[in-house]
């Protein structure tokens, strides 16, 4: 019966899929199927910090000033130029002139003076409102001009700008672009079935180059199996980053499939609550350490994809110095150093919040800690909790989480964040850095920072998250690094 | 029925839909954690939260949002969803037309396997025919839905490629839509169609057993004509029972298994908003599912008293 | 005449003895794994990661290069103690409640079924989801869980038999005889249901175990270290194009555990009823 039963289904798919199959086009597709692994819960990237938002809306919907280009370089945006005071403070913007939004509102220096405005003002529920501290005073000195004084120099400041979080809105529709997204981008909101896709369609007026698509569909399928399926079924063309890494051979051993292991900004670090003890003693930070294998926590928790990292700094970025040496996996030594610090039998609560990296990589820390005699147990908590407990309420011991906000050296120099660091010496060298603009200087202090953050073991390094995309292989013009978690369409194009 | 039956029942449903709605609210609003810490994330600065929360109205006394609620509840308003900012109602449409479908092609492929079955086999008992049944539903009811949900991804989907293995493109797009439900309907029907064969199947052995089917039999009925006749409308009491019992079960079911198909149902909204904290999301819902819930074991409870007159006139 | 005295033959029971087999070859093996297992079902291997079956790894290893069988076997164990603790819990608390509500009518009977209906209308996942919102994940909140899910389960059971047993002739001759309601209910209401009770106990001790795996495998069970079918599943999930087998072991002894514990409890129920018997005889 139910053999009779499955046979019936069978020959009406048969059926259904042959008639939905038939025609075939000969020119390249001009749509595109992207797979997402969570829903934004919006799409007002000035509302909200979910990378979701951004991975949709930036560049394709949303511009900002500057912008973010593949290599992270900052390219012109919605300004096409600029010059910056000897000084440092007073940055002048000559924007592009015929941008419309969507609705058809005219893009000049008004708007973007409302756009900066807002997100700085007191009401303002920008997610990354610290962005635009440093800025004094917007003025509008013609409607294709834009002077911004800011208190003081920020080397930073056009990197800023190139954030989701600074994308441009127009007076009248920034209260409502959460549910309807009103941007100068090349692409507009068609429609939003909640829960499972996203699609956005060419606006036929856009200022600049018109994109190769047409339409780019953005489907929200988490499970890894139903991604892995969806994938092999063509029901999607491209993940930017698949959910699984488990997968990813299987897709490199297929010819259909491109597949570009790239870097994003993502630090994952065993956070330590410096100020608890024994964590405040430095001997006991350096056993932990030492006492845990970077290597075997790449390979059981990324599949061996992720780059290892000695400080809190991403190998792609300037200045970077590579610091995986510093403490090499020796649990003896670890030992060593916690009995020196007079510690014996500690028993830590190690917090896990919900994705899986953080959670395999709970399970396998705990399991090399036991070694050198330290007791972790396993706590996993959601990001609710994680927020409230770990992030605000500084509650914990130990947790695993990865700081994908690129180049923030600043957390550490920062009163009250959750590591308790609390090093004058560290805060005199961020503020150095902060107010120095010349390359080089930077590249040197930095230099510096990711050395007195490792000396300190402030953190345990471990990995980068790896960008582990995989997409078709007729399509080009995707990004293979994430400089930011976004997903600029508008190079994207099918080979034929 | 008597009136006065019907009258305290409803009073009854009426008392249990209050104290749910307070027990909701009370629980929802212990939960650690806040929703403009999660909108906003790690950068967030305390002034922003602080504006969020005020626009979120999160500012106000506990009781005053609770009666706003209930009142709300009461006139047909839901709320506005806290993180996708449109109103619940608009949400929870949208999500019952996927789970609701979901739900009635479950249940009735559960039904449809599971009636038919367990009057064969309970007519044919101790036959081959009986033995084999028994153990296909005994296996079935051994199977967990979600891994019978995996199995049947990476046979259908992956495997085959018949069938899609997640998402719902919407119902605009047709018959996709339906082949898209499928497999999760079958993961969900499967395991209960067993357990409700098996109850199908020993509630006709048991009535069966009673006397005055006996008496029937001994009046020279055969045995198939005495289970049309007399067993099969008293069996159906316990086979209500359980089916009542599984429609709560099967919500539960849903949830795991729209996460497994990445199905935008009404059990993922609720998991989704608990993770989120969009506590006006999750209250109004949950109290949504209750409510309903109550209402059909309310109809399962007036069922009972139409095939079991003993039931009715109970003082 | 008394079904419980009357000697039957095995071969009156196949299911009985499969069964029973079956339950005994569960509890044995998770009696055995809480004393030895072939390896430590904790210790991680990173360079034996992801290997087929080995003289050392009999069914292969996993992610992390642990034994898949000796984690398999600590499962075990896991999975019957939290469901035999929620089932029990369940019918500690629903069966006086459902008795209670049967034999005394009116208005405490409405209020008693209406509280089991409000906890009932509370999916076991939902609570679970609750309770580990406030309390954290673990072992105990899933018991609590799936507990509560039972006892209205249990209640709503014993009142629907206790309500027509309460008009049977035997019963109102024993009420004519004078004997007193919390007499009946145990002298003969409780005994009849008992067959009954015992049958929905298999299902619900299989849903148990089911509920036990589905939400670890949700990550709200039991959680690490401590190895569980439902946590090996999820594990295995992402891993199903490469491994299969890691999907195969835990579905397969969550298969094996439920369908002799139903084996189990279909052969008692042809063993104990004693209208079934009748029947028979």
């Amino acid at each position: 019966m139910i053999r009779l039963l499955t046979k019936a289904c069978l020959a009406l798919v048969l059926v259904t899929a042959s008639v939905a199959m038939a025609p075939l086009s000969a020119a390249p597709r001009t749509d595109l199927n992207v797979g997402m692994r969570l829903e934004p819960p919006h799409l007002d990237p000035t509302a909200g910090a979910a990378a979701a938002i951004g991975e949709i809306v930036y560049a394709n919907l949303f511009e900002g000033l500057t912008r973010m280009a593949a290599d992270g370089a900052i390219k012109p945006g919605l300004a096409e130029s600029w010059t910056v005071s000897p000084d440092g403070k007073v940055y002048t913007f000559t924007l592009r002139k015929g941008v419309t939004f969507h609705d058809g509102t005219p893009f000049d220096a008004a708007v973007a003076k409302f756009a900066l405005d807002r997100a700085r003002a007191s009401d303002s529920v920008n997610p990354q409102k610290g962005l635009f501290e440093p800025i004094e005073a917007v003025e509008v000195i013609d409607p294709a001009t834009l002077k911004v004084t800011l208190k003081r120099p920020t080397g930073a400041f056009l990197f800023n700008l190139a954030w989701p979080a600074a994308v441009m809105v127009a007076p009248q529709s920034a209260a409502d672009n959460k549910t309807k997204p009103i941007g100068t981008g090349p692409f507009k909101l068609d429609r939003w079935a909640k829960g499972s896709q996203v699609d956005l369609v060419r606006h036929p007026n856009y200022w600049g180059a018109k994109p190769a698509l047409n339409k780019i569909s953005f489907k929200i399928i988490g499970d890894p199996t139903a991604a892995y399926a969806a994938m092999m079924a063509g029901d999607v063309d491209a993940y930017p980053i698949f959910p699984a890494n488990e997968n990813i051979p299987q897709f490199q051993a297929d010819k259909r499939f491109t597949v570009k292991i790239g870097n994003t900004e993502g630090k994952t670090i065993v956070a330590i609550n410096n100020a608890r003890t024994p964590f405040d003693d430095i001997r006991v930070r350096r056993a932990l350490a030492h006492g845990i294998d970077r290597k075997a926590v790449i390979d059981g928790a990324t599949m061996g994809l992720g780059k290892p990292i000695g400080s809190h700094y991403a190998p792609q970025d300037a200045g970077y110095v590579d610091l995986t040496g510093q403490y090499p996996y020796d649990p003896e030594k670890a030992k060593a150093l916690l009995k020196e610090a007079g510690v014996s039998n500690l028993k830590v609560k190690l917090i896990l919040p919900p994705p899986d990296y953080a959670r395999r990589s709970g399970e396998i820390i705990a399991a090399q800690l036991k070694k050198i005699g330290v007791e972790a147990e396993l706590v996993p908590v959601e990001w609710a909790q994680w927020l409230s407990d770990v992030f605000r309420g500084k509650n914990y011991d130990l947790t695993i989480i990865s700081h994908v906000e690129p180049m923030d050296l600043d957390i550490y120099a920062r009163d009250d964040y959750y590591f308790n660091y609390a090093n004058a010496d560290y805060k005199a060298l961020y503020a150095e850095l902060a107010a120095t603009s010349d390359p080089e200087k930077r590249k040197a202090l930095i230099e510096k920072a990711q050395r007195k953050l490792t000396d300190d073991s402030v953190n345990v390094f471990m990995f980068l998250l790896p960008k582990t995309g995989v997409w078709n292989a007729k399509l080009e013009g995707l990004w293979e690094n994430a400089p930011l978690p976004v997903n600029d369409f508008t190079a994207v194009r099918w080979r034929d | 029925m008597s009136p006065l039956w019907l009258l305290r029942r409803i009073a009854g449903l009426l008392f249990a839909l209050v104290a749910a709605s307070a027990i909701v609210f009370v629980l929802m609003d212990l939960l650690p954690g806040d929703p403009a810490e999660i909108m906003l994330g790690t950068n967030a600065r305390p002034d922003t939260l602080a504006a969020l929360r005020a626009e979120m109205g999160l500012d106000r006394p506990a009781l005053i949002r609770y009666a706003d609620w209930a009142l709300g509840l009461l006139r047909g308003d839901f709320g506005r969803s806290l993180t996708y900012s449109v109103p619940v109602a608009e949400l929870v449409q949208e999500r019952l037309a996927v789970t609701l479908p979901l739900a009635m092609m479950a249940i009735a492929l559960t039904l449809f396997i599971a009636l038919p079955l367990g009057a064969f086999a309970a007519s044919r008992r101790k036959s081959l025919t009986d033995s084999t049944i028994i153990a296909v539903t005994q296996l079935g009811v051994a199977i967990p839905n979600f891994w019978f949900a995996m199995m049947l991804v990476l046979v259908f989907a992956i495997s085959w490629r018949l069938l899609p293995s997640g998402g719902f493109p919407g119902w605009s797009a047709g018959p996709s839509a339906i082949l898209a439900l499928i497999l999760p309907a079958i993961a969900l029907a499967l395991p209960q169609a067993a357990i409700l064969t098996r109850v199908m199947r020993s509630s006709l052995l048991e009535t069966l057993g009673e006397d005055y089917v006996r008496t029937a039999r001994a009046k020279g009925l055969t045995r198939a004509e005495a289970l049309r006749r007399h067993a099969f409308r008293n069996a159906l009491i316990p086979v209500l029972t359980i089916l009542g019992l599984q429609f709560s079960f099967l919500i539960a079911g849903t949830v795991v298994i729209e996460n497994v198909f990445s199905l935008p149902g009404l059990g993922r909204l609720i998991f989704q908003a608990i993770n989120q904290r969009d506590l006006v999301v999750v209250r109004s819902v949950v109290m949504l599912l209750i409510a309903s819930i109550i209402v059909i074991n309310f109809c399962v409870d007036l069922a009972y008293a139409l095939v079991d007159p003993r039931l009715r006139g109970r003082s | 005449m008394s079904a419980l005295t009357r000697p039957s033959s095995s071969a009156a029971h196949p299911s009985l003895w499969f069964g029973a087999a079956m339950t005994a070859i569960v509890v044995l093996i998770a009696l055995v794994s809480l004393v030895w297992t072939p390896q430590d079902p904790t210790a991680m291997e990173m360079t034996q990661r992801l290997q087929g079956p080995s003289a050392l790894h009999w069914l292969g290893t996993d992610r992390f290069g642990r034994d898949v069988l000796s984690m398999a076997m600590a499962g075990a164990a896991i999975s019957l103690q939290v469901s035999f603790v929620a089932i029990a819990f369940g019918m500690a608390l629903g069966v006086p409640l459902g008795l209670f509500a049967a034999m005394r009518g009116g208005v405490l009977d409405e209020a008693a079924m209406r509280m089991s209906d409000l906890i009932f209308a509370f999916p076991a996942l939902l609570t679970a989801i609750m309770l580990r919102e406030l309390f954290g994940p673990g072992a105990l909140n899933a018991m609590i869980a799936i507990g509560i899910f039972n006892v209205p389960v249990f209640a709503r059971v014993t009142y629907g038999a206790a309500l027509s047993l309460r008009t049977r002739d035997f019963v109102t001759a024993s009420r004519l005889a004078g004997k007193s309601e919390t007499l009946i209910a145990l002298d003969h209401i409780l005994p009849n249901v008992l067959p009954l009770l015992i049958v929905q106990a298999t299902i619900q001790l299989s849903l148990g175990i089911l509920a036990e795996a589905a939400l670890s495998y949700m990550g709200l069970g039991v959680q690490p270290p401590a190895p569980s079918w439902g946590r090996m599943l999820n594990d295995a999930q992402t891993l199903m194009a490469v491994a299969p087998r890691l999907a195969l072991v835990p579905g397969l002894c969550i298969v094996f555990t439920v369908l002799g514990l139903n084996l189990l409890g279909d052969g008692l129920r042809d063993k104990l009823d004693p209208r079934l018997r009748r029947r028979q005889a």
